[in-house]
């Protein structure tokens, strides 16, 4: 299958070559700045499909290549909705090396809760004289880390 | 309705594990890869510059940086938490640079991640040289601060068993 993606990024084999956890690699993969900005400029769909083309290839042994296959994997944790968190509950199946741990990782971290609410705490009565303290107009935001 | 995903490329492994605690009796997760690509072993060669050296022996994945390092060689650990708890039962921190010795440790870390780690294998002020291994390639032993992962941050730990003294 023609893959639409076409890498030249060093940095990317790299990261694969020196990784030694799960979570380092998602990290530096993360960290990067031709992931970050290049590959997750892409939409979700395209990175799903170039993911899952790559991944059914048989032939796909070099590790470049499966450098490249989790620089996919982690661009599509720049993104959010249904279509990406259906991927990532799917890549928890993916018992081969680290997707099923980074898939587990950024479920548990970066998906944004379906109900997100916002309360402003103001104080209960009006004080005498202005405060000025911030922790005393504190957000609370109810919701998890969000993937961006 | 859940989008379907469906792929046939990647195998499925499943890694042992085996016994490995802390001197503490803590449990250290762990995990032992058999299958090494071929491609990583054709791929090796090309990677010595990292290091500014050369790989011996031959690759595994039986272990990795952290298994080298606290495991005897023996698996491979691939949870920073284990490492921290392997730090916080067993070594204590070297600060200062000089103070360092030959079988002591260096934890390299990213931001509180910890990217790799290496044992001294020689010191002679300045220059500190360790061996260190990566993923499932080869051992290799190196200069302290050359290395892929040259842009985090280098911390010394020893041994410390807490030993009581008996007068």
């Amino acid at each position: 299958m023609k893959r639409q993606l076409s890498f030249n990024n060093k940095e990317v084999h790299v990261i694969y070559f020196v990784s030694n956890s799960a979570i380092s690699l998602f990290k530096m993969m993360r960290d990067n700045y031709f992931v970050q900005n290049e590959l997750a400029q892409m939409p979700a769909t395209d990175l799903i499909n170039e993911f899952l083309e790559r991944a059914g290839d048989t032939k796909q042994i070099s590790s470049d290549d499966m450098a490249e296959l989790y620089a996919i994997f982690v661009a599509i944790t720049f993104h959010d909705g249904k279509e990406v968190d259906d991927f990532f509950s799917f890549a928890l199946s993916i018992k081969h090396e680290w997707f099923a741990e980074i898939a587990q990782y950024y479920l548990s971290n970066y998906t944004p809760l379906p109900n997100y609410k916002v309360y402003n705490l103001s104080p209960a009565k009006p004080q005498p004289k202005q405060n000025t303290d911030p922790a005393e107009n504190i957000i609370f935001q109810e919701g998890k880390q969000h993937a961006l | 309705m859940s989008n379907v995903f469906i792929i046939n490329g990647l195998p499925k492994e499943e890694p042992a594990s085996i016994g490995l605690m802390t001197f503490k009796r803590t449990d250290i997760e762990n995990a032992q890869y058999s299958a090494l690509l071929k491609s990583e072993i054709e791929t090796e060669k090309s990677t010595e510059a990292m290091y500014l050296s050369s790989f011996r022996e031959y690759p595994t994945r039986m272990y990795n940086c952290h298994g080298m390092t606290f495991a005897c060689r023996r698996t491979g650990i691939y949870s920073d938490e284990m490492i921290r708890i392997i730090l916080k039962e067993e070594y204590r921190e070297i600060k200062d640079r000089k103070d360092v010795l030959s079988g002591d440790v260096v934890i390299y870390f990213l931001g509180t991640n910890i990217l790799h780690s290496a044992m001294v294998m020689s010191v002679n002020h300045p220059i500190i040289r360790v061996l260190s291994k990566s993923r499932a390639h080869s051992e290799i032993e190196h200069l302290v601060d050359y290395t892929p992962y040259a842009n985090s941050e280098k911390k010394f730990y020893r041994i410390n068993h807490e030993t009581p003294i008996i007068i």
